[in-house]
């Protein structure tokens, strides 16, 4: 400690130099502020000294740095890469940078899964439009594939009974409440109203397979009885022709009780029919089809045949007034018979209707469409020539014609629904 | 009190001679063993005057000492030739440099500069005995440190000296104050509540009003000198001045007024407080230091 002239008492230099420096030690250090905040010439010695050393380290540095970075490279600090100063942050960052690739991955693939989705169904929706207005034929078929692709979703079973259908004769199996107008296209629905002649044929059948199919009814396969095996093979493929590989549901009461699969015309259906797996299904199945009240239809045809009709959600209204028992349409007519085996026919989609004389026996139960194959085109009779003439020419050609199926499961054929014949 | 040498333990003492490269400024271990002892019985090895130090604290004491600085100013103190040598040549431009920094002018800087060195080299005796100024110096920082902080001593008692002979016509005499608008009891009641907060703010809070405030200092010099960052000393001059004005309405309240009444007498003019806050700060813990002179 000294005194200076002033007789004034200040830290001598060395503890002020100390204090200046931070090598002083707490108690000091205290004593040094206490006495710097009182005493104005000791702070303006320290603030004199930090100057003094401001400029000597700014001057000694511009001449040092220089002299110092040539003599010792090595003292310089190496630039080290941008990404080595990241050093841990990698880590996180690549994880982030993964989940956000990831992220749109997925949105990319979904959104180019609802595209195509969206393609696939438009014009599947625009065919199933009108059809939803029929509840109970949507009920009944809650899993209706796509009408252009039939045998992509539906089972096996299902699209069997479509062989050789060139024009496409659609069956269709439904309530008599949901019954739907005819057109003109080539189409036949048929109630099921429980015939007698069906049961006994149906107790007569071998026991049926189920085949359960996920989101459809119940699927039956019906064995075939064994004196129909033994019938010739061109006999059997004549009568089966798309009553083949159709397949009938379970029978439930007076309801929907038989639906197949009637696919939409095509060369695709055409080669179909041609396989060899589908010929003794085809063949076993055609002779039962009449007698089952569960008559066919074709889901995928279901759809397309109730909007062809025109007037979809109106039922027939038949001049008897009964109920309509089964309907069939081909050649721009629609041929119609009710609940008391009366037949009707009409040219107009089922606006006028004409009643048609019975020319067979029995009591009219199930009217079909079939179709000529090509190979063996027959001649079936027609109002303009006689019934004698409807035999079976070489050179006709091939198209639909009408069967009707009475109570005693004898069949008679007609092209125009006027004329009929017996087979 | 002095302390004896840390005997105990010779092989600190020798490391430190070493260390010191004391040997190269022709000073023996003794010599350095005594350098040492003077250093720590004059500081009691930085621990309070009635503490005893243990050698474990005389070690931490004399390992934190600037060795080579301290034995190359004693071996100039003793006019080694080869240390004035290494003096001049390692110190002489930059105390030029610090005295020209300090005195903010050149031709006044070198004159600083050189009346120190010369009574660095012992022109000045006293009682017909050389003496240098380089023997007070003890180690605690570096002599680079040491040597500006004389300086600035220097310049500063030069500065004062002179500023007290200059001519009182220079001055121009104030404007006589107009006519306070409050109490002239209400003022003094102010200035004692004012004169009690300063007193009961602690050493640092006073230095940081005094150098900021009083000396006008910036931040950053103020942030240098505690060896903090200026944001620091910004926030705590801040925290001082709120706890101060505080402090002042408690005192005001204390006298009798009410809060909102002293919070209007604090709005009143500074220049009707005659309060002189230098000398208020200045009045205070002078003891301290010359309590110490005294003994």
């Amino acid at each position: 400690m000294k005194t200076t002239g002033q007789h004034e008492f200040h830290p001598d230099t060395e503890l002020l130099n100390a204090f200046a420096e931070h090598a002083a030690g707490e108690r000091e250090r205290r004593q040094v502020l206490a006495h710097l905040a009182v005493c104005g010439r000791c702070r303006k010695v320290l603030a004199l000294s930090q100057q003094a050393v401001d400029g000597y380290e700014v001057e000694f540095e511009a001449a040092a740095v220089p002299a110092v970075a040539a003599a010792a490279p090595t003292l310089t600090r190496h630039r080290s890469s941008w990404w080595r100063n990241w050093r841990l942050a990698w880590m996180p960052v690549a994880a982030l940078s993964v989940g956000i690739a990831l992220a749109v991955y997925v949105h990319m693939a979904r959104v180019e899964r609802n595209a195509e989705t969206a393609r696939n169904t438009a014009p599947e929706l625009s065919q199933n439009e009108t059809a939803a207005n029929s509840a109970p034929l949507q009920q009944a078929q809650p899993a209706t594939p796509p009408a252009s692709a039939p045998s992509e979703n539906v089972p096996k079973g299902l699209i069997a009974g479509s062989a050789g259908q060139g024009a496409a004769p659609r069956s269709v199996a439904t309530s008599p409440a949901a019954q739907a107008p005819p057109s003109a296209e080539t189409q036949t629905v048929t109630v099921s109203q429980a015939q007698p002649a069906i049961e006994t044929e149906s107790a007569q059948a071998a026991p049926a397979e189920p085949q359960v199919v996920a989101g459809s009814p119940a699927v039956y396969k019906v064995a075939p009885p064994a004196a129909q095996r033994q019938q010739a093979p061109a006999e059997l493929a004549k009568k089966s022709e798309d009553r083949s590989r159709q397949v009938v549901d379970g029978v439930a009461g007076g309801q929907l009780s038989a639906v197949s699969v009637a696919p939409m015309p095509g060369p695709q259906n055409s080669n179909r029919a041609a396989t060899p797996e589908s010929s003794p299904e085809s063949e076993t199945q055609s002779k039962e089809l009449p007698q089952r009240a569960g008559a066919v239809a074709g889901l995928g045809a279901l759809s397309k045949a109730h909007a062809s009709f025109g007037l979809a959600g109106t039922p027939l209204r038949l001049p008897s007034g009964l109920a309509v028992a089964s309907v069939a349409s081909a050649n721009h007519r629609i041929l119609a018979i009710d609940s008391a085996g009366s037949l009707f026919v009409s040219k107009d989609s089922g606006i006028a209707w004409q009643p048609v004389t019975a020319q067979w026996t029995g009591r009219a139960i199930l009217v079909l469409t079939r179709t000529i194959p090509p190979s063996s085109a027959v001649a079936t009779p027609t109002a303009e020539a006689p019934p004698n003439s409807a035999i079976a020419t070489p050179g006709a050609p091939p198209g639909p014609f009408f069967e009707i199926v009475n109570d005693k499961n004898a069949v008679w054929q007609s092209t125009d629904g006027m004329i009929w014949i017996a087979k | 009190m002095q302390t004896p040498l840390i005997a105990s333990d010779p092989a600190l003492l020798v490391a430190l001679w070493h260390e010191s490269g004391a040997a190269g400024w022709g000073l023996a271990a003794d010599d350095c063993n005594r350098i040492l002892l003077e250093v720590g019985s004059k500081c009691n090895y930085g621990l309070a005057p009635d503490q005893s130090a243990t050698p474990r604290q005389q070690a931490r004491f004399f390992r934190a000492l600037c060795l080579p600085d301290l034995v190359l100013a004693r071996a100039c103190a003793r006019g080694h030739e080869c240390a004035w040598q290494h003096f001049v040549a390692v110190y002489r431009q930059p105390l030029i440099r610090a005295a020209i920094a300090i005195s903010g002018n050149d031709s006044v800087g070198r004159e600083l500069a050189d009346q120190l060195y010369g009574e660095l080299y012992g022109l000045t005796t006293r009682d017909g005995e050389r003496r240098c100024p380089l023997a007070s110096y003890r180690g605690r920082g570096s002599l680079m440190g040491w040597l500006r902080t004389t300086l600035a001593q220097r310049h500063v008692d030069h500065h004062r000296r002179t500023r007290r002979e200059e001519s009182l016509d220079e001055i121009d005499t104030p404007a006589p104050d107009p006519a306070p608008q409050i109490s002239r009891h209400t003022l003094s009641m102010i200035e004692r509540a004012t004169e009690g907060a300063l007193r009961q703010r602690d050493e640092e809070e006073r230095f940081l009003l005094a150098a900021y405030y009083l000396d006008g200092q910036t931040l950053l010099q103020i942030a240098r000198t505690l060896g903090v960052h200026e944001a620091t000393v910004s926030r705590r001059l801040q925290r001082a001045i709120g706890d101060l004005r505080k402090q002042i309405l408690r005192n005001i309240g204390k006298s009798g007024l009410s809060r909102r009444a002293a919070e209007e007498a604090l709005d009143a003019d500074p220049r009707d407080i005659h309060l002189n806050v230098k000398k208020l700060l200045q009045n205070s813990q002078r003891e301290t230091f010359q309590e110490q002179a005294n003994e």
